[in-house]
């Protein structure tokens, strides 16, 4: 919204999720440096610091699968969504997490010799000859790249300067840092211990979990893109019965190659508005009305559902479609209304 | 050779950081308003929790500022 810029939005909600955060940080760490002697008995004989970066080192990798899984988990189920709202917050910790493993690594391995511990981390770390001798520590300082730009650019300033396009883009390389943190531990375990046994599986089925769940949500977008596709009739899209739209919140549906459309239900009558915000483009229909207004699930932003603008003093306003109800089976036109011309609200129990 | 490259290469790191921190400091004590109406009364820290993203991408932002770009919202 055409609002003053806050350093960070804390609302109840932010302060709980980020006090679990926090908390789970310090009992992952302490947890794993208590507990991998016992597990891998090659870090029994291991010094307090090396087993703390590797604590922070796991504990930054796991937060990242989190953070890969929370999308695709709130597609699939509306359950994850309290998840989905503050990524943002979890995000950044996870870069904070990785920070703090690779400077402590840094001063461990490369910290005491003439040589710049920066420069020691390419020059003295492996052969790049082949993949076994790659050096897996540039393959870290990669991703660390990477998420400090995502954690650096996590504020509504730049998603507003970069514009959501290059910024979308920009997160997008979540994935990229995946890839090279899955080289990254491999590599890394590999060299340590020479066999990277116990890695492995934990990467490849924490891959193969994130893989699937990516698979599920795309599988279950398509069978809804594929449904509304056969629901066309005279030109308006089938959403389904009014009734079977729970109150106050919304049915999402797909016009062939246009944006998705959702249809609200609130106050006994039926509007339907673009399902995309005008903040950071999150999932309006996955929101619900809260004081006559739609609300986004990820960070709150309003908007009235007859006419799509945002409550005064703001100005944003999403495209509005007009709805019928015919045999008890609401319609929506593809055709988006004009922002002077809203789309009038369906009053359910008209034929 | 390899050393010799990398040498540059934190050198010029180096440089293009130092001069992220100068733009940091004149966007966050004076420049931020004329950029984005959004930090018209925004708090001094809600300027300077930008930095780390100001000293990385500096030259996009000065580009902003010399066409006179201006997001509106």
């Amino acid at each position: 919204m055409a609002a003053t810029y806050k350093a960070v939005t804390w609302n109840r909600h932010k302060i709980v999720y980020d006090a679990i955060v926090l908390l789970g940080i310090s009992a992952f760490v302490g947890g794993y440096m208590a507990l991998a002697p016992m597990i891998a008995p090659q870090a029994a004989n291991t010094s307090p610091e090396v087993m703390l970066i590797s604590a922070l080192g796991a504990c930054a990798f796991f937060m990242l699968h989190v953070v890969l899984a929370i999308g695709p988990l709130a597609r699939l189920s509306p359950a994850f969504l309290p998840l989905l709202y503050n990524r943002r917050h979890l995000g950044v910790m996870l870069f904070l997490v990785a920070l703090a493993h690779a400077a402590i690594a840094i001063v461990w391995y490369h910290g005491f010799s003439v040589v710049n511990p920066i420069l020691s981390i390419f020059l003295n770390a492996g052969d790049y000859q082949g993949i076994g001798g790659f050096p897996f520590e540039v393959l870290g300082a990669f991703a660390l790249t990477i998420l400090f730009l995502m954690a650096a650019t996590s504020h509504d300033f730049w998603l507003n300067n970069l514009s959501p396009a290059i910024w979308k883009l920009l997160h997008m390389s979540v994935y990229v840092a995946y890839a090279a943190l899955i080289g990254h531990v491999l590599l890394g375990a590999a060299r340590e211990s020479g066999d990277p046994g116990l890695s492995a599986w934990i990467t490849l089925t924490g891959f193969a979990i994130i893989a699937g769940l990516q698979i599920a949500a795309g599988v279950a977008a398509w069978r809804a893109d594929i449904a509304s596709d056969r629901a066309v009739r005279e030109g308006w899209l089938d959403v389904g019965p009014a009734l079977e739209i729970p109150d106050t919140r919304a049915r999402i549906v797909s016009p062939p190659g246009g944006e998705k459309i959702a249809v609200f239900r609130y106050d006994g009558k039926l509007s339907a508005v673009s399902n995309v915000c005008r903040h950071q483009m999150g999932p309006l229909g996955e929101g619900k009305v809260v004081d006559g207004c739609i609300t986004c699930p990820w960070h709150g932003w309003q908007y009235k559902p007859d006419t799509g603008k945002s409550p005064p003093p703001y100005l944003e306003t999403v495209v509005t479609y007009q709805t019928r109800i015919l045999d008890g089976r609401v319609f929506v036109d593809p055709k988006a209304r004009t922002r002077d011309n809203p789309a009038t609200p369906t009053a359910i129990g008209e034929v | 050779m390899i050393q010799t490259v990398l040498d540059m290469t934190v050198m010029w790191l180096g440089i293009y950081a130092v001069l992220g921190a100068v733009f940091a400091v004149y966007f966050v004590l004076f420049g931020a308003r004329h950029l984005d109406p959004g930090h018209e009364h925004s708090s001094l820290l809600a300027r300077a929790i930008l930095t780390p993203g100001l000293i990385a991408l500096w030259p996009y932002l000065l580009v902003r500022f010399a066409v006179g770009a201006k997001f509106t919202g």
